[in-house]
């Protein structure tokens, strides 16, 4: 079978290039019902992008809930000791932010479950670029590294409270809420600078290398800073430079996720594009033994990116009444579909004739 | 050369704004011109600024319309969009306040009625304080509230305090500093830092003097 891509959409487009990436890299594909139950979503509703759930009572009296992620049921589904490559594209219901109603919405993802290690990171994060680069040649991947976010908070002596509105303030890049919580409590010396420098540090591989200093406040921060360094140089010197970026405001709830966490943007979209990171922490809340690593493509916020207008889907219109010879019209469609023609046989002539030849088999009129 | 867009809120405020960003490099010399026009630019230097109501520039920089924009703490605070905040322009500065009759008493056995056009501030205020109230949104005018018995005080921002004194009310407690800030689209910022950057550490210069 051949199938012509100019019937495709841009993202069925983009699905296909993805799918056929991920199988590249020995993915397997990952297929959901299309219901879970409720409860699954209930126990970790701050890892959804939004809280909200369709849900709906089934034969059995059972409460569940159309899939508004695809992650944890991937967590749900795994088990321990073996662990696995997968993708997947489905659909998914949920709100997005600031919109009044629920929306089906197509998402992408790769899921690595298993000991995530230096080559597995490194592996996802290329994929992360790989997958971009499917969308648009402009784009840039931000990576952060939450255990240098929180090795740092956390070694200071920030109150539980500072730390939450100093998280805040970086993923605000708000500077002057930082400052304020960091003089409201004392916090002076390296801790006050390397704080400082996750707000102010941001950029290249070599922006950052340049200023790394500040932010090795112990040993355990200066080697996730040497991690994320060197994956970042690794991804540069593999093809990938230029498109990599340094920002720690990228701050997931770290009941979930710790280590790498990052996100995609191309130009023109409204959102990010991809988003993703390491989520052991959500492996161990649900009672599994792997860590795992994972990203999903947001397929809604490609939708806008794309410019195509759509051209009038016929090249040829036939037009016939209740004396047109039945032979007549057949021949007149093999002849147009042989010369490669999409073709519309109709009684009533559609209004937008534009770019449309009009075949008229009209008789005894 | 990639244009920078900027959401300027309309007013005295956003006049102001603008002053600043021309001399930090941003002139555009048709905003200056006495017209009804809303979108200017200048592609010389790159820039594209358009004038919104002040309630809307975050809505603008969110959805990466604008690349930056300038907008109120309160209107940041109350509508909680996810851009990033870079810097106080210590320029528009007021207080969020409680404001009620001058004789009024507060009674703690009942739930206290707010009017007010900051639903959110208002609810996360009194949350903290433990208090339980009930918010009538409103859109405008919410002086005459308390006057007209709809609540019993309002939560509004306070500049001068001269439109409370004419409405024979007073100020009961100012919670929470406004003033203007610079805001940018979170996307638009990972392409754009080198320029928001240049932007941003030019107004530094301007606004200590404003401090």
């Amino acid at each position: 079978m051949i199938i012509n891509d100019s019937v495709l959409k841009a993202e069925e487009k983009i699905i296909f290039s993805l799918r056929s990436l991920y199988e590249k890299f020995g993915y397997k594909p990952f297929k959901i019902k299309k219901f879970e139950e409720y409860d699954l979503y209930a126990k970790n509703k701050d890892f959804l992008v939004s809280g909200n759930v369709i849900t709906f009572t089934d034969i059995d009296g059972k409460l569940m809930a159309l899939k508004p992620d695809v992650t944890l049921s991937i967590v749900k589904n795994s088990v321990d000791d073996k662990p696995c490559k997968l993708y997947y594209n489905e659909n998914v219901y949920r709100v997005t932010k600031g919109a009044t109603s629920y929306k089906e919405i197509m998402q992408a993802g790769v899921e690595i479950i298993g000991d995530i290690d230096a080559y597995l990171v490194y592996e996802m994060l290329s994929l992360s670029a790989l997958s971009l680069a499917t969308v648009s040649n402009e784009y840039l991947l931000n990576i952060s590294d939450l255990g240098i976010v929180s090795g740092i908070t956390g070694a200071s002596n920030l109150t539980e409270n500072g730390k939450k509105r100093v998280l805040d303030g970086i993923t605000c890049k708000n500077e002057k809420q930082v400052k304020d919580v960091l003089n409201e409590e004392n916090i002076t010396g390296k801790y006050y600078d390397a704080i400082l420098a996750l707000v102010n540090i941001y950029g290249n591989y070599s922006e950052v290398f340049s200023k790394r200093e500040v932010l090795c406040v112990n040993e355990e921060v200066s080697s996730r800073v040497d991690f994320l360094l060197s994956t970042v140089k690794l991804l540069d010197d593999n093809g990938f430079n230029g498109k990599t970026r340094i920002d720690f405001s990228i701050i997931l709830d770290t009941n979930y996720y710790n280590g790498i966490v990052f996100n995609g943007v191309v130009p023109g979209a409204n959102g990010y594009v991809l988003s993703g990171g390491q989520y052991d922490n959500l492996m161990k809340k649900m009672g599994k033994k792997q860590g795992a690593i994972g990203f999903a493509v947001y397929l809604d916020v490609l939708q806008k990116l794309s410019n195509e207008v759509k051209k009038n889907a016929q090249d040829l219109v036939i037009l016939y009444n209740e004396n047109t010879s039945l032979i007549k019209i057949a021949n007149a469609v093999k002849k147009a579909q042989e010369n490669n023609q999409t073709v519309l046989v109709t009684k009533i002539a559609p209004s937008d004739l534009s770019g449309v030849n009009l075949l008229d088999l009209t008789e005894g009129k | 050369m990639k244009m920078l867009n900027i959401a300027l809120p309309k007013g005295r405020l956003g006049e102001k704004v603008y002053g600043m960003f021309k001399e930090a490099g941003f002139p555009c010399p048709s905003i200056e011109e006495n017209n009804r026009k809303l979108i200017f630019e200048n592609e010389e230097v790159g820039v594209r600024y358009f004038w919104v109501k002040p309630s809307d520039v975050p809505i603008y920089v969110e959805r990466g319309v604008a690349d930056i924009g300038v907008a109120g703490k309160d209107i940041l605070l109350e509508y909680e969009p996810d851009v990033y905040e870079l810097l106080d322009l210590n320029i528009g500065k007021c207080s969020m306040c409680v404001a009620g009759k001058s004789n009024f008493i507060d009674d703690p056995l009942k739930t206290l009625t707010v009017a007010t056009k900051f639903s959110r501030i208002a609810s996360e205020y009194y949350l903290k304080k433990g208090r339980d109230i009930d918010i009538v949104h409103l859109n405008g005018s919410i002086e005459i509230a308390p006057i007209l018995g709809l609540s019993d005080v309002i939560v509004d921002i306070v500049e001068t305090g001269t439109t409370l004194k004419e409405n024979d009310l007073i100020v009961l407690e100012r919670f929470l500093p406004i003033s203007a800030r610079l805001i940018a689209n979170k996307q638009s910022f990972s392409f754009k830092s080198c320029v928001i950057d240049g932007l941003k550490n030019k107004l530094i210069e301007k606004t200590e003097g404003n401090v």
